[in-house]
């Protein structure tokens, strides 16, 4: 079978019925297949938004070749995702997801169907009355890529200017807020030539993107994001066209740092492998629910805690007689146990729903990661057990 | 791994705060009450204080959750000995215990997995020589088999024909020769169908007994039996 090179990711459609539709490729798993030590690899993925410049910078600054298939046209709002070719065997590997922001979604999705890769289509069921097509288009960089992304790029330039930007984020600043709870933030970055370069006219630049945001909506920024940068690279022909994009991709990888020490520092730094999985259960959960993706609640979709969780620590807690031994014995002992629960061998390198066969190893076969996944629970009876004879 | 607060919040709080609406009954014995009970948050302040501790000696020790358990197991060994449950597997406090062991405590499969030994001639049997709560040695080793997680259920499920069903019999010969196993391939199913000549093979090839649940559409008489 023929090697794939479609980078389609994520686009939206609608049915004749008007119900739209979210169509997801298996890129990312593909692009996870290629990376050669995913479990240990944590991946930063950057978000890029706009058509020719943005384009432009795609090639220069992260080294992604230009797929030449005229056959196949983007659809409005499709979402491609690359990898940086010299970041493969990173510690760091650099995800790009990029797309443009069309004003009006004809919402015409254009993932190619063809037999080298998956696609999946789901029907978006979230229960707003406000979710339009444009708001949906937004809603696929500002709601489900949220958790995931480090640096927003905005390329002013293809979007209109500093106030067509200033009207989508605050646009997105009155939708629902769908921010994880407990996650690091993202940074935003915009990039324009239309100033001249210079840290000056930069920050006066950000402090006019501010105060346009601040013209839209009451709603403050910061709840969202962590910081805002506007960048003005050298216009080409004062260097050359490969020092202007190394300039953009050091203040972008700058602005990537800091989101990336954030998520390491409080503990949501994933692996390659806990990424690619942790997008598909957004993808999921992105057309069923309006409530923010929650990292913790997907990690145990396929070994939820136990039901009856609280009847079991009763039947343990009626058997402590005292204080002391509540706050002594029991605490400590049942805190013990949620961490028994919830960190198998390698969790978050390899929680339960990532759990992977592993060979049939008796030292492995102690992993209670291998018995969470594989036994359930049992009936009440139990029997006197009588060794084999 | 998700830090232990957020953890704590997101997937046991609710549980905990359940034991919090009854103090005497349901979630607290009626002593602890009059032996000056100090208050629910003070107990769920202390549970997350733990958790934290327990997550903080997995990172700096770099030692599975099961080594963390098995420490508090240890550490509470003689308070284990007065506390027996059979609805719940104190081991885990997740699940309905199975294996009663013969200090009285009862575990379930999971932690015998988790906790036992593994035999060295087979990985899925697993030894308990003493107990994983009161450390009570068993005066005999107890195995347990488990069943492998991808074992699954076989059916077997035959079609008529093949010239009076010589062909399926030949076929079953061969995958029975090929497999090489030292037991008759009727083993390797639990549950079989035969339509017409098919549903004569699972009694043919081996003891009948021990076949369970074997159906037949069929009304035609059994050919192989003339």
């Amino acid at each position: 079978m023929k090697r794939c090179d479609h980078t389609h990711w994520l686009a939206l459609c609608s049915s004749q019925g008007g119900e739209h539709c979210l169509v997801v490729s298996d890129r990312s798993q593909k692009i996870a297949g290629q990376i050669p030590n995913p479990d240990h690899q944590t991946p930063s993925l950057i978000t890029l938004i706009g058509n020719v410049v943005k384009s432009t910078a795609l090639r220069h600054v992260f080294g992604v070749r230009r797929i030449r298939r005229s056959a196949v046209k983007r659809g409005k709002g499709e979402i491609h995702l690359h990898v940086d070719p010299s970041t493969y065997f990173n510690e760091r590997p650099i995800l790009v997801a990029e797309g443009d922001l069309p004003s009006n979604t004809s919402a015409a999705a254009n993932i190619p169907l063809d037999k080298c890769h998956e696609v999946t289509r789901r029907p978006i069921k979230r229960p707003n009355e406000n979710f339009g097509p444009d708001r949906t288009a937004e809603s696929l960089y500002f709601d489900l890529l949220f958790p995931f992304t480090d640096v927003y790029c905005f390329f002013c330039d293809d979007l209109g200017g500093l106030k067509q930007i200033a009207r989508r984020l605050a646009a997105w600043l009155e939708g629902p807020s769908m921010v994880p709870p407990g996650s690091t933030h993202p940074r935003v970055v915009v990039v324009t030539e239309k100033i001249p370069p210079g840290a000056q006219s930069e920050d006066d630049a950000r402090m006019t993107l501010l105060w346009l945001v601040r013209q839209e909506t009451t709603k403050n920024l910061s709840e969202r994001i962590s910081g805002v940068d506007v960048i003005a690279p050298f216009p080409n022909g004062v260097i050359s066209v490969d020092s202007h994009h190394r300039l953009l991709k050091e203040r972008l990888m700058k602005a990537s740092d800091t989101v990336r020490n954030d998520r390491a520092a409080s503990r949501w730094l994933f692996s390659v492998t806990h990424f690619t999985a942790f997008l598909k259960h957004a993808c999921e959960h992105f057309t069923d629910l309006i409530e923010p993706f929650d990292f913790i609640k997907a990690s145990r979709v396929h070994y939820p805690v136990a039901s009856d969780l609280s009847e079991h620590l009763s039947n343990f807690l009626k058997n402590i007689t005292s204080s002391d031994k509540l706050i002594n014995f029991a605490a400590p002992f049942i805190a013990s146990s949620f961490l028994l629960d919830n960190y198998p061998p390698d969790a978050h390198r390899m929680s339960p729903i990532l759990f992977r066969a592993l060979p049939r190893s008796s030292t492995l076969l102690h992993a209670p990661s291998r018995s969470f996944t594989l036994f359930h629970a049992l009936s009440p009876s139990f029997t006197l057990f009588h060794p084999l004879s | 791994m998700f830090p232990p607060s957020d953890v704590f919040e997101v997937l046991y709080q609710d549980a905990v705060s359940q034991l919090s609406e009854g103090m005497t009954g349901v979630g607290v014995n009626s002593d602890v009450v009059r032996s000056g009970w100090s208050g629910w948050s003070g107990f769920v302040g202390s549970l997350e204080r733990h958790l934290g501790e327990c997550f903080e000696r997995l990172v700096k020790e770099s030692v599975s959750a099961s080594d963390v358990h098995r420490r508090n197991l240890r550490r509470f060994k003689d308070d284990w000995r007065y506390i027996i449950s059979t609805s719940t597997c104190l081991c885990c406090l997740r699940r309905r215990p199975q294996y009663a062991l013969a200090c009285g405590h009862v575990v379930c499969e999971n932690c015998v997995l988790v906790f036992g030994d593994c035999c060295q001639d087979d990985p899925w049997i697993f030894k308990v020589t003493q107990c994983f709560l009161c450390s009570a040695t068993m005066p005999q080793v107890i195995l347990v088999k488990v069943n492998p997680p991808t074992a699954g259920v076989g059916v077997l499920c035959i079609d008529g024909g093949g010239t009076r069903g010589v062909v399926p019999l030949m076929l079953l010969k061969r995958i029975q020769d090929r497999l090489g196993f030292s037991i008759p391939i009727q083993r390797l199913f639990k549950l079989a169908f035969g339509i017409s000549s098919g549903k004569s093979f699972p009694c043919l090839r081996g003891d009948p007994d021990e076949f369970r649940g074997i159906d037949s559409v069929s009304l035609v008489r059994n050919w192989f039996l003339r």
